[in-house]
C-alpha cells in the first residue's frame, strides 16, 4: 500500500528547498559582482532576475514551510533531485537573456550539463559570450561539483543531513560527521583552486603570453571545470585552444584530483597512503584505466591517425584522462574525435562510462562498483570450480576489509545495470532521429556518464526529444539513480496513495 | 596527528604539509600515466 505524503511531509521538503536556493542566490552574487566590475550592463540585469527569482522562492518557501525537522531518507533524497532539476531551470535565465542559445530549452541544457558536471553544450559563439556569463556557466560546475547541498551541510546543517549528502550520491565518510567531512571537501577543494589557479595563469602568462587578468580568467574557469570533472571551456575549441603542452598537464593534474573519492584526498593529506594501494577501489581504476589507454592508442596507431609517438601519446592520454575522469575537455575536436573509429572509439566510450572514483564529482558506473562486480562473479567461478568443501574468500579491502555481500553485489550489479539501460536508451532515441550509431552511442554514454565529450551530435540543431533525452540522462547519471525514483515514488504515492 | 584530528573532528583545517604532499603526488600520477602511455604508443607504432 501506497501512503500518501502530508502537509508536513512538505513543509519538510519545502523548508530544505528553501534553504538550498537561498544558498544559490548568494552564489548568484559572484557573476553579479563579475558583470558589475566588467560594465557588462545587459548581463546584469539578467543575474540580477536570476537572484531575485532564487531569494523570492527561497525566502517564501522558508517562509511557509517553518521550522527544520529532521529529514528521513525520502525527504533528503527529493529535496536533492528536485534541487538538481530546479536550480538549473533559474540559473538558466541570464543564459536565455544572453542571445547565445537558440531556446529556452538550450539554455536549460547548458545549466543542466554545468550543474550535473557534463560539459555538453549548445551555446552559439561561445568565444564572444561575456566573460561573467562564461564565469557563471563554469560556476554552475563548480555549484553541482561541490554540491549546493555540501555547502548546505557546512553553513546549517541540522537532523537528517546524512540523507542530503547520500542524495547527491556520495557516500564516503571520511570524518566522525557529515558536517565535518563536507568540510574537509570545502578544504580540499579550496587548496587546490589555490594551486591550480596559480599554475595554469602562471602556464597561460608565462607560456601562452596572456595578459595577468586573462591568464587568472583562464585559470579560474579551467580549475572549475577540470576539479569538478565538468568539461565546459571558455573557448570553443576547448583545451585545444591553448596549444600548451604546460597546460595540459596542469588541467590533467586537476582531472585526476577531481576524480579521486574525498577518502583517498583524505589519506594523502593526513596519511595512510600504503593502503590506497590495497584498495579494491584503486586497484580497480589503474586496471581499467590502462586498459582502455591500452585500446585507444593502439586502435589509433592501427587506423593510422598519428605517425609519431609524441603525437600519439600527448592526444590519445589526454583524452582517455578526460573521458576516464569525466571531465570532457578535448585536444581534438567534435569533428576530429569522430573519425576515431573501431578500438580507439572502443576504448574511449568504455573509459566515459566506467568513470572515476565513488563520492567524487566524476560520473559513470564507478570504479568500486566495476571491482565489486569482478570480484563477485570471480567468487562465484571460484566457488562452482573449488571442491564442495572448499571456503571461498568473501572479503575485500578497501581501507579496511570488508565483507562482499550478496545484498551489496547485488546493489553493485543493479546500478551498473541501470547506468548500461541508460547509454542504450539514449544511444536508442539518437539513431531513431538518423544518427549513427557510434556517434549515438558515444554521445549517449558522453551525457548519461557526466562526461562532456562530443563527436558532434550535439549542437543547437539537435531534434527537440534529443536534448530532452540528454538531459534526462545528466540528471539521472549525476544523481545515480536512487534521488530521481525516491522523487518519482514520492509523486506517485501522493496520486495512488492512502 | 591525524587520529587526534579525526578524533576531534578537526582534520578539515587546513594542512598545507599534507596538501602540498597530495598536490605532489598527483603530478607523480599524471606524469607516471603519461610516461606508460608513451611506452604503449611507441610499442603501437611499432607493431603498426
Amino acid at each position: 500500500m501506497l501512503i500518501r505524503p502530508t502537509v508536513h511531509d512538505l513543509r519538510i521538503i519545502g523548508f530544505y528547498l528553501g534553504r538550498v536556493f537561498t544558498i544559490v542566490a548568494v552564489a548568484g552574487l559572484l557573476p553579479l559582482t563579475w558583470a558589475t566590475l566588467g560594465r557588462e550592463w545587459n548581463p546584469f540585469g539578467s543575474f540580477l532576475l536570476m537572484i531575485g527569482v532564487f531569494a523570492a522562492i527561497g525566502a517564501l518557501l522558508i517562509r511557509i514551510c517553518p521550522g527544520a525537522e529532521r529529514l528521513d531518507w525520502s525527504h533528503g533524497m527529493v529535496v536533492v533531485a528536485v534541487t538538481w532539476l530546479v536550480v538549473p531551470l533559474i540559473g538558466a535565465i541570464p543564459f536565455a537573456l544572453s542571445g547565445h542559445y537558440g531556446s529556452l530549452l538550450d539554455a536549460y541544457f547548458d545549466a543542466m550539463s554545468g550543474l550535473s558536471t557534463t560539459g555538453l553544450s549548445l551555446v552559439q559563439d561561445l568565444d564572444h559570450l561575456a566573460p561573467s556569463l562564461n564565469f557563471w556557466r563554469h560556476l554552475l560546475h563548480f555549484l553541482g561539483g561541490q554540491g549546493i547541498v555540501i555547502a548546505a551541510l557546512v553553513l546549517f546543517a541540522g537532523g537528517g543531513a546524512l540523507t542530503l549528502y547520500y542524495g547527491e550520491a556520495r557516500d564516503d565518510r571520511v570524518l566522525p560527521s557529515v558536517r565535518s567531512t563536507a568540510r574537509f571537501i570545502w578544504a580540499v577543494a579550496l587548496l587546490h583552486l589555490v594551486a591550480g589557479v596559480l599554475a595554469l595563469g602562471l602556464a597561460a602568462w608565462f607560456v601562452l603570453g596572456f595578459t595577468w587578468e586573462r591568464s587568472l580568467f583562464h585559470g579560474l574557469m579551467i580549475f572549475f571545470a577540470g576539479f569538478d570533472t565538468g568539461g565546459f571551456t571558455p573557448q570553443s575549441t576547448s583545451i585545444g585552444y591553448y596549444h600548451s603542452a604546460w597546460f595540459e598537464l596542469v588541467a590533467a593534474v586537476l582531472m585526476v584530483a577531481g576524480a579521486m573519492s574525498f577518502g583517498v584526498h583524505f589519506a594523502l593529506w593526513w596519511g595512510g597512503r600504503k593502503k590506497l594501494l590495497a584498495n579494491l577501489e584503486t586497484r580497480t581504476i589503474v586496471a581499467t584505466f590502462l586498459v582502455t589507454m591500452a585500446l585507444t592508442l593502439f586502435g589509433l596507431a592501427a587506423i593510422g591517425a598519428y605517425s609519431n609517438v609524441a603525437g600519439l601519446s600527448r592526444q590519445g592520454v589526454f583524452q582517455i584522462l578526460s573521458a576516464h575522469t569525466g571531465t570532457g575537455f578535448a585536444t581534438v575536436g567534435p569533428s576530429e574525435l569522430a573519425t576515431w573509429g573501431g578500438l580507439a572509439f572502443g576504448g574511449l566510450a568504455l573509459a566515459m562510462a566506467l568513470g572515476g572514483m565513488a563520492s567524487s564529482t566524476a560520473g559513470g558506473v564507478k570504479a568500486l562498483r566495476v571491482g565489486l562486480t569482478v570480484k563477485a562473479v570471480a567468487n562465484d567461478v571460484r566457488d562452482v570450480l573449488l571442491p564442495e568443501r572448499a571456503v571461498v574468500d568473501q572479503s575485500y579491502f578497501q581501507y579496511q576489509r570488508h565483507w562482499l555481500t550478496s545484498d551489496l553485489a547485488k546493489a553493485a550489479m543493479t546500478v551498473s545495470l541501470l547506468y548500461v539501460a541508460l547509454f542504450l536508451i539514449g544511444a536508442g532515441v539518437g539513431m531513431a532521429y538518423g544518427v549513427p550509431l557510434q556517434d549515438a552511442l558515444f554521445e549517449s554514454v558522453s551525457a548519461g556518464a557526466s562526461v562532456g565529450l562530443s563527436v558532434g551530435v550535439t549542437q543547437p540543431l539537435m531534434p527537440t526529444v534529443l536534448k530532452l533525452t540528454y538531459i534526462t540522462q545528466m540528471w539521472l547519471g549525476r544523481l545515480e539513480f536512487i534521488a530521481v525514483f525516491v522523487l518519482i515514488g514520492f509523486l506517485w504515492s501522493a496520486v495512488r496513495g492512502k | 596527528m591525524k587520529g587526534r584530528a579525526k578524533r576531534l573532528g578537526k582534520a578539515w583545517l587546513p594542512n598545507l604539509e599534507g596538501g602540498a604532499i597530495s598536490f605532489a603526488i598527483e603530478v607523480v600520477i599524471v606524469v607516471l600515466v603519461g610516461l606508460i602511455g608513451f611506452a604503449i604508443a611507441a610499442l603501437a607504432l611499432w607493431i603498426f
